[in-house]
């Protein structure tokens, strides 16, 4: 469905304003309109490759389902996202309320920070799952001032702050799960509301950004997200046409094992996604499943020692920390070749990963890496974003 | 010169133990106690005086309170462990758990003090284990697993294993504890015969009075913790050492027979006479059923019944007079008995 | 059940290592003809890279933890349960194990963030190294621990129970901490909690079998001591053996086996308990000084097969060791146990 047709005169500065913003998520700094109004903006957020929710647009309010694609069936879970001082409406009876637009947010995963950067808004965060791992300039200076408080994590969070801390919504990591909603019931009682954002289940690297159209419909900012979106979609796609343009696909192996065990992404999952927009081949990229394969080393070994890339290593930052796991891996092929590279170039000084923050809305510039480290031809010479070559 | 035949020897000793600061004495002494070879001592006296104490403390085990324990003139506790284990071995109540460990195997473990650093056995060790099969009579058994054994035939093994250690002295801490009466007096038996031909000395701790007495040299009677009597069994019985250990109101030790009988309330005299073994049996029956035998009654005293006991055709017939011409004959004790029940009551 | 001389069942149960010992070099995920295999152990000729590099560097490797492991673990059992005189004792009972737990729960949870990891790094000890020596010293800390109140205490009861509690002591308060950690940390300290024969290569492998060697050869020595220990305490004692000393032996020597083994590859559990028993019933004598050989060939042969059906053979995944070793040998021991006679036997 097309953009509405009253924001397309703004659309290149958007477009510039957008393409400048996302070279640098630390600023927060947006200069479309904002939609602090109590009433709906008249933006709506179309849902184009994100399978865990939609959006239902209605004159006075909106409707969030949250869909857990179990097997053959769905579960739905319908949050009403309704403007102060609005009533709800007849047909939708029963649902559990959330008050747009949302003024404070608690946020318990590195990646929802991102999304919530994303969407500008970065500066409601009120609470933090952990704050040992966070990377946004703007969000360390504020638990510096003491704005963001610790809430704990999964089943460490602390119902009594959180109810005392009131914040506009909650979003968690867990499964739309009906069961668990009932659950949570204590929070929702004293008017928390629990929304699970799981776009970690989304299967593709769009399909995961999109969820930042979800903050978005919360602080109704769906104009200025819509734009920012679209921005990054054009992008990836260009850079995926370039990736399937390319003439090689060079072989790729990921992570690392441990106590012979490796997890290699299986064939549907979002990583696979990446590494075919990026031109690259894969052993087991046909293999079925959207999460990981539980492999033993020697089932990697034959790959890993004729492979000509080795990415996603973890918590190691040299040759030498790599060794230190294990001597073996001396002797595969990316090794020898030094063309080993971790997605840690983003590592701040208390030790956090940005690409585990602002990557999961920024596919294109994840694609952009890869295509840079495994066809340099392919793109004009410009260093690399989240990826650091291990020497 | 010290004499070869004391074996152990002690001084000023009593014992005891201690937690802490607290001290419990078992016995006070002071005691000057000796094992001499050839010899089986008895140790006796009730439950709870202290014969285990005073029987770990003479191996050296335990340390005295007070006093020494001396093995040719060396104080034990100064012993290095193997050096005591060539001095005493010991037989404890314990029942050995049990194992895949054959009875041959387990007698070898007593040359632990003599085997190789890894238990290798030289031929001395082997003739020492068959010696001590031989003399605890268990050749049968040799093959056995431990847990297929009786207590009995059990009990001889660890008795085996102890003369496989070939010490001087051997102790028994109540070895006849959970054995049937024949499987005891065989193994009181046994030791009495191998204090004598081994010329070991024996020392055991016991609650057989009665078998004690038969086969000891030489009894240890730990009354309580201040009363301790040393003697030949013989002796302490003359001397009223026995009665003193044992006195109670409703036991009595008989000097003659060297035997404990119960006593009842309320006993009733009865008159009798008679010889030979069944005038002995009778009087017990008697006795057992409240009845204690008199020899005569004083004029005006209650009628007594007066039983004799007669022979006819070579056997026993005893006579019931219950009253003045109230004459009953009777064939056997407990025809005996049920007719004086009768005419009392 | 014809009674076989011991010599024979001797010869019988080597071949039947070896064998087990070859199984496990030729099956794995990768298909390898057996041809191959040994050619690639005994000639230096290289043929496919990549066969070379699985046979000599991944399955030589984790056969020969998996030797040593079953050495170790079931000698360490064999030693508890003799001191103890329990036939549920195993390696882990005084604590020891989850000394090493420990050691790797501080690391890999209550490290807290990677910045402090990397001041660790600082230190020189990083990856798989730093796991190895924090259980190390996890281990050797209990151990120290127990020696201590080994040396107050008379009665080895009370030694069991202590050993036991300061093993529940240790496992609550890695409870603890997973219990606050993030899920991927916690995920971690599962996966080693599972066990892994795999991964123990080069240095490690070498200072592996230098300490369990050390172990083994403690434990066959004091073969005697044990042998004493088979009538308790007291009769020990009065056929001259020092049960302090002999107590302080005999644990040294199964904490550094079964330490050293938990700290390279996890805890494995089973093959503590029940090898001494299968050992025991296969060769009818409770005489240590052949025990504890035979021990080691019984455990070696166990943890192999084992190894070999965790790897479900041409299957891309690998089965924990641990399911495996108790999978296979709670039958096993419960078989041996039903059959015999007398179940107190022990």
């Amino acid at each position: 469905m097309p953009i509405n047709s009253r924001l397309r005169s703004f659309f290149p500065a958007i477009v510039i304003l957008s393409f400048l913003s996302c070279g640098q998520p630390g600023q927060n700094k947006s200069a479309a309109t904002s939609s602090d109004s109590s009433s709906l903006s008249s933006a709506r957020a179309t849902i184009k490759y994100a399978k865990g929710f939609r959006i239902d647009y209605y004159d006075h309010y909106k409707i969030l389902s949250l869909l857990d694609h179990v097997g053959e069936k769905t579960d739905t879970l319908h949050y009403l996202l309704l403007p102060e001082g609005g009533t709800p409406p007849s047909d939708h009876p029963g649902l559990p309320v959330i008050t747009i637009p949302v003024k404070s947010l608690v946020v318990l995963s590195s990646s929802h920070v991102g999304l919530t950067e994303f969407a500008g808004v970065a500066d409601r965060i009120t609470g933090l799952g952990s704050l040992k791992y966070i990377n946004s300039p703007l969000v360390r200076q504020r638990i510096k001032a003491g704005a963001v408080k610790e809430v704990g994590l999964d089943n460490s969070v602390n119902n009594e702050l959180l109810v005392a801390m009131h914040p506009g919504a909650l979003l968690t990591m867990s499964n739309p799960d009906a069961a668990a909603a009932g659950k949570n019931k204590t929070l929702a009682e004293a008017g928390v509301p629990l929304i699970p954002v799981s776009e970690w289940l989304e299967t593709t690297p769009l399909g995961r950004a999109e969820w930042v159209k979800l903050v978005a419909a919360l602080v109704n900012r769906e104009d200025i997200v819509n734009a920012k979106f679209d921005s990054v979609e054009q992008e990836y796609k260009k850079l995926a046409a370039i990736g399937a343009g390319a003439a090689t696909h060079p072989s790729v192996i990921i992570g690392m094992p441990y106590k012979g065990s490796w997890f290699m992404p299986a064939g549907e999952s979002y990583m696979v996604q990446l590494l075919n927009d990026a031109g690259a081949g894969y052993h087991w990229k046909d293999s079925k499943g959207t999460g990981s394969l539980s492999l033993n080393f020697e089932t990697v070994a034959p790959e890993a020692l004729k492979a000509d890339y080795w990415l996603n290593l973890g918590t190691v930052d040299s040759k030498t920390d790599i060794v230190a796991r294990d001597t073996r891996f001396t002797q595969f092929a990316p090794f020898k070749k030094g063309t080993i590279y971790n997605n840690t170039l983003r590592t701040n000084d208390i030790g956090s990963n940005d690409y585990w923050e602002s990557g999961t809305a920024n596919p294109q510039l994840i694609l952009a890496d890869l295509i840079r480290i495994m066809h340099p031809d392919l793109l004009p010479k410009d260093s690399l974003y989240y990826y650091k070559q291990m020497k | 010169m010290p004499d070869p035949t004391r074996l152990l020897q002690t001084r000023d000793l009593q014992t005891g133990y201690r937690s802490g600061s607290k001290k419990t004495i078992t016995t006070k002494g002071p005691l000057a106690l000796e094992v001499r070879a050839g010899q089986l001592i008895c140790l006796l006296g009730p439950n709870g005086a202290g014969k285990s104490t005073l029987l770990r403390t003479l191996a050296g085990l335990h340390p005295p309170l007070e006093g020494r324990v001396e093995s040719k003139g060396v104080d034990v506790r100064q012993l290095t462990p193997t050096q005591r284990a060539r001095t005493v071995s010991l037989v404890l109540t314990e029942r050995v758990g049990t194992h895949q460990l054959t009875v041959y195997s387990l007698v070898a473990l007593g040359r632990y003090p003599y085997s190789g650093w890894m238990g290798g056995l030289g031929e001395t060790d082997r003739n020492a284990i068959e010696w001590a099969i031989e003399a605890a009579g268990i050749q049968t058994l040799r093959d056995r697993k431990l847990f297929t054994l009786s207590d009995g035939e059990s009990q001889k093994v660890m008795l085996a294993r102890a003369l496989a250690q070939d010490t001087p002295v051997l102790m028994l801490d109540e070895p006849t504890a959970h054995l049937d009466l024949p499987s005891r007096i065989r193994l009181m038996r046994l030791l009495h015969q191998l204090a004598h031909q081994t010329n070991k000395g024996i020392l055991l701790s016991t609650h057989e009075l009665e078998l004690a007495l038969q086969v000891a040299d030489e009894v240890w009677l730990l009354q309580n913790t201040a009363t301790f009597h040393r003697g030949a069994p013989e002796d302490l019985v003359l001397n009223g050492a026995f009665e003193e250990a044992f006195a109670h109101e409703d036991i009595h030790f008989d000097k003659l027979t060297g035997t404990f009988s119960i006593q009842h309330d309320n006993r009733k005299p009865v008159l009798f006479t008679g010889e030979g073994l069944p005038s002995w049996w009778t009087r017990r029956a008697l006795q057992r059923n409240g009845f204690f035998v008199v020899g005569s009654v004083a004029a005006g005293a209650e009628p007594t019944p007066r039983i004799s006991l007669i022979e006819k055709e070579g056997q026993p017939y005893w006579r019931l007079e219950s009253a003045p011409g109230d004459i009953q004959e009777f064939d056997s004790i407990a025809a005996l008995l049920a007719g004086l029940e009768q005419r009392l009551h | 059940m014809p009674v076989i001389s011991s010599k024979v069942r001797l010869a019988g149960l080597l071949l039947l290592l070896l064998l087990a010992f070859l199984l496990d070099i030729s099956v794995g995920s990768v298909k390898i003809p057996l041809g191959d295999v040994f050619r690639i152990l005994f000639s230096s000729s290289s043929g496919d890279d990549t066969w070379k590099f699985i046979v000599e560097k991944i399955r030589l490797p984790k056969a020969c933890t998996a030797v040593l492991a079953g050495c170790g673990l079931s000698v360490s059992g064999l030693q508890m349960q003799t001191l103890f005189r329990n036939p549920l004792a195993d390696p882990s009972v005084l604590g020891i194990t989850a000394g090493a737990s420990l050691g790797v729960a501080m690391v890999m949870l209550a490290g807290g963030s990677i910045a402090t990891l990397f001041a660790i790094r600082e230190l020189g000890v990083s990856g798989s190294l730093l796991i190895t020596v924090a259980a190390c010293l996890g281990a050797g800390l209990i151990m120290m621990v127990v020696l201590l109140l080994s040396g107050r205490l008379r009665d080895n009861v009370l030694m069991l129970i202590i050993g036991i509690m300061i093993g529940s002591i240790t496992t609550s308060i890695i409870s603890i901490w997973q219990y606050f950690s993030a899920p991927e940390e916690v995920k971690d300290y599962l996966l080693w909690l599972f066990g892994s024969l795999g991964g123990v290569t080069g240095g490690q492998l070498l200072i592996l079998s230098t300490v369990t060697i050390l172990g083994l050869i403690m434990a066959w020595l004091s073969s005697k001591m044990l042998d004493a220990l088979l009538l308790g305490e007291n009769y020990a004692r009065s056929m001259g053996l020092n049960p302090q000393r002999a107590r302080l032996i005999i644990i040294c020597s199964s904490s550094l086996l079964a330490g050293s083994i938990t700290a390279f590859c996890g805890p494995i559990g089973f093959v503590g308990i029940a090898v001494p028993h299968i050992t025991r019933q296969l060769f009818r004598t409770s005489s240590h000084r052949i025990l504890v050989p035979a021990c080691c060939l019984i455990g070696t042969l166990l943890l192999l097969l084992c190894d070999v059906l965790s790897q479900l053979p041409g299957n891309q995944t690998a089965l924990p060791i641990n399911i495996i070793t108790a999978l296979i040998g709670s039958p096993v021991v419960i078989t041996l146990l039903l059959r015999q006679k007398n179940l107190n036997a022990f």
